[in-house]
C-alpha cells in the first residue's frame, strides 16, 4: 500500500480491504441466517435462539475482521510469487478455524444457558469437523479475494509508475531534440560544413557525418531506455567533435573513463545535456581556451560521472534549467533515491556537473 | 575602398567571411574579432565603413555592441546570425541588413551589393542602431574608452554627463571619461528615466542630486552628492521638478 495514501483519513478508510470485508460479513449474515432460516419460521421456537446463532457466527467475523484490517499484515510480504504467500498467510487457518470454533459455540452454549434453554447441535465429534471444514473454506475464499484485490492494486499502481517513467522519457527525447536541433546548434553547424567544404573537403564530410550521426542517435534513441556508457560516451564524443570544430581552438577535451564504467547500463541520453550546459555556459560565453573534462568511475556498484568545464560558475540564487530537471527526474522515477545528479562550483573554479546512479552489480 | 571588419566567435565562421570578402576590389577587410568588446573597440577607434557582426558571442553580443554605437558616425551593420527570431522579425520591418547562416556565394554577393548602395546612406546605419537598442532594451550599462581598451561602467554609476564639442565627458565617482558621442544619442541610449537635463549641454543622475539652492531669474543652483555645484537653466526647471516631484 502507497504509504502517502495510508497516512490519511481514519484507518479503516485506508485499506481497500474495507469493502471486500464488508461484503464478507454480509455474505456469512446471509449463510448463517439461511442456515437457521428453519428455526425462525418454527412457533415453537423462541426468535432470540435463532438470533443467537446468526449473530454469534456474524459478531465473530466482524470483529475478527476489524483487527484484520487494522493490520497491515497482507502487504508484510510481496504478492509475487503467489505461492509463498497463500503458504504464509494459510498457517494461520487452524489457530483461526479453532479460535472460531471456540469463540462462536462458547458464544452459543454461554447465551443460551442465560436464556434459560440448551443450545443442540450435533455431537462434538461430527460438528467440529464440519465447522472446521466451513470455516476453512470461507478462510481460504477469503485469502483469494483478498490477493485479488491486492495484485489489482499494485498493477495499477506499477502501470501509473511505468507511465510516469516514459512520460519523463519522451519530455526528455523532445526536450533533447529541441536543444539538438536548437537552431543556433544546427545551422551554425552547417554554417561551419559549409565553410569547411571550401577549404577541406575531407573535413567537411567528416563533419556533416558527425551532424548527421549524432541526428540520427537522438532520433533513434527513442527505442531504447537503456544504452550502456559506451554508447552514451559516443554520442557525447560526436557532438564534443561538432563543437569543437565549431570552436576551434577554443575548447580542450579531456575523457578520463575507467576501463570497467563502459559497460555499465544508464538510461539513455542522461548525460548528453549536461555536456551541452558545459558548452552552453563554459565555452560559449568565454573568450579564452576552456576545457571540458567527462570522468566516468565504476566502483563499490555505484557509477560516478562527471563532466566539468572551466569558464563558467554558477551565481548565487542560480535556477536549473529544464535539461537538467528533467534528467534529475528521470533517474528519480528509474532509480529512487539510489541515484542522484548534483551541479556545482568546482573547487578549482569552473563548474562541476555530477551523476551518481546504480551501477552493474545492483 | 569600403573598409569592413568581420566580428564572430566561431573561426569557421570568420574564414568563410573572408574567403569571399577578399577578393573583392573595392573591399579592404580592416580587421577580425572573435568577441564583441574587441569589435567594439575596433569600431569605436577604426571607424570602419561596415561590420559583418554575430550576434552570439561571448561577452557582448552582436546587437549589444550595435546598441553602444552612436548612430551618426556608426559603421552600416551587417548582422550575420543562425537564428535569432526575435531579431530577425525587427531587421525585416526595419530593412536592416542581415546574413542568415548558412548562406551560399549568392545570397553573400546580395548583402555585399546592398552594402555597396547603403553605405552612404547614413538611415540605414541609424535603423541598425534603433534597432539594436530596442532589441537589448535600455542599456544600463555603458562602454567606455579608458586608455586603450573598453570598459564596462554602470549607468547608476554615472553622476553626470556634460556635452564638450563633439565628445561627451562621462563624471563617474572616480574618473571622467571622453566619448565621442552627442549628449541626447547618449541619454536616448542610456534611457530618460535615470539622468535629466540641467542644461543644454548637461545632464544629471537623479540619484545623485543633493541639493537645491534658488538663484536669481529663476536659475538654480544644483548640487550633487560628490559635491560638485552645478547650474540648473531655467528652461530645465519644470522638467527636473516634475521628474522629481517636487
Amino acid at each position: 500500500m502507497d504509504q502517502s495514501i495510508a497516512d490519511t483519513g481514519p484507518w479503516w478508510s485506508r485499506s481497500p480491504l474495507v469493502p471486500l470485508a464488508a461484503l464478507w460479513a454480509t455474505l456469512w449474515t446471509l449463510v448463517a441466517s439461511i442456515e437457521c432460516s428453519s428455526y425462525i419460521h418454527n412457533p415453537q421456537v423462541p426468535r432470540w435462539q435463532p438470533l443467537t446463532l446468526i449473530l454469534s457466527t456474524t459478531c465473530t467475523i466482524v470483529v475478527w475482521l476489524a483487527f484484520e484490517l487494522r493490520s497491515a499484515r497482507y502487504l508484510k510480504f510481496p504478492l509475487d510469487p503467489p505461492r509463498p504467500w497463500f503458504l504464509r498467510e494459510l498457517r494461520r487457518l487452524p489457530m483461526l478455524a479453532s479460535g472460531y470454533i471456540v469463540v462462536v459455540f462458547g458464544l452459543r452454549h454461554g447465551i443460551f444457558a442465560i436464556g434459560g434453554g440448551v443450545y443442540q447441535h450435533l455431537p462434538w465429534r461430527g460438528q467440529i469437523p464440519f465447522e472446521l471444514v466451513k470455516a476453512s473454506l470461507f478462510y481460504c475464499l477469503w485469502l483469494g479475494l483478498v490477493y485479488g484485490t491486492f495484485s489489482m492494486q499494485s498493477s495499477r499502481e506499477q502501470s501509473a509508475k511505468l507511465g510516469l517513467i516514459q512520460k519523463a522519457l519522451i519530455e526528455s527525447q523532445l526536450a533533447r531534440l529541441q536543444a539538438q536541433l536548437r537552431p543556433h546548434f544546427l545551422f551554425n553547424t552547417l554554417n561551419t560544413v559549409s565553410s569547411l567544404m571550401q577549404v577541406d573537403i575531407g573535413r567537411a564530410d567528416r563533419l556533416l557525418t558527425r551532424l548527421a550521426d549524432l541526428l540520427r542517435a537522438s532520433l533513434g534513441a527513442g527505442d531504447t531506455h537503456t544504452v550502456s556508457l559506451k554508447e552514451e560516451l559516443e554520442l557525447l564524443r560526436l557532438y564534443a567533435e561538432i563543437m569543437q570544430e565549431r570552436f576551434s581552438g577554443r575548447v580542450h577535451m579531456d575523457w578520463q573513463i575507467a576501463e570497467d564504467a563502459y559497460g555499465v547500463p544508464l538510461p539513455a541520453m542522461i548525460l548528453q545535456p549536461l555536456l551541452e550546459n558545459a558548452f552552453k555556459y563554459g565555452i560559449e560565453q568565454s573568450t579564452g581556451v576552456e576545457s571540458i573534462r567527462v570522468a566516468a568511475e565504476h566502483h563499490r556498484g555505484l557509477l560516478q560521472v562527471q563532466i566539468h568545464n572551466t569558464g563558467s560558475a554558477l551565481r548565487e540564487g542560480w535556477r536549473e534549467g529544464i535539461g537538467i530537471a528533467n534528467c534529475r527526474e528521470r533517474l528519480r522515477l528509474l532509480y529512487g533515491d539510489r541515484a542522484s545528479i548534483e551541479v556545482a562550483n568546482h573547487g578549482a573554479g569552473g563548474v562541476v556537473a555530477s551523476v551518481y546512479l546504480p551501477g552493474a552489480n545492483e | 575602398m569600403i573598409r569592413a571588419l568581420i566580428v564572430d566567435d566561431e573561426e569557421p565562421a570568420r574564414a568563410k567571411l573572408r574567403r569571399w570578402l577578399g577578393p573583392e576590389p573595392d573591399i579592404e577587410i580592416a580587421g577580425e574579432f572573435a568577441d564583441g568588446l574587441s569589435a567594439a573597440h575596433s569600431i569605436m577607434t577604426g571607424s570602419p565603413d561596415v561590420i559583418f557582426l554575430d550576434i552570439q558571442m561571448p561577452g557582448l553580443s552582436g546587437l549589444q555592441v550595435a546598441a553602444q554605437l552612436e548612430p551618426g558616425t556608426a559603421p552600416l551593420v551587417v548582422f550575420v546570425t543562425a537564428f535569432d527570431a526575435h531579431a530577425l522579425a525587427a531587421f525585416d520591418l526595419n530593412a536592416v541588413d542581415y546574413l542568415l547562416k548558412p548562406y551560399d556565394e549568392e545570397r553573400f554577393r546580395r548583402a555585399l551589393d546592398r552594402v555597396r548602395e547603403r553605405f552612404q546612406a547614413p538611415e540605414y546605419r541609424q535603423s541598425a542602431i534603433r534597432v539594436a537598442r530596442e532589441q537589448t532594451g535600455v542599456s544600463d550599462r555603458l562602454l567606455v574608452p579608458t586608455g586603450d581598451e573598453l570598459r564596462m561602467i554602470d549607468s547608476a554609476g554615472i553622476h553626470s554627463l556634460e556635452a564638450d564639442d563633439n565628445y561627451v565627458k562621462v563624471h563617474t565617482a572616480g574618473h571622467t571619461y571622453l566619448l565621442r558621442r552627442t549628449l541626447r544619442d547618449l541619454l536616448q541610449q542610456l534611457g530618460e528615466q535615470r539622468f535629466v537635463r540641467i542644461h543644454k549641454s548637461v545632464a544629471v543622475n537623479i540619484a545623485e542630486i543633493d541639493a537645491l539652492t534658488p538663484l536669481f531669474k529663476g536659475d538654480y543652483e544644483l548640487r550633487l552628492r560628490s559635491g560638485k555645484v552645478l547650474r540648473l537653466s531655467r528652461r530645465f526647471t519644470s522638467e527636473l521638478f516634475s521628474r522629481t516631484g517636487r
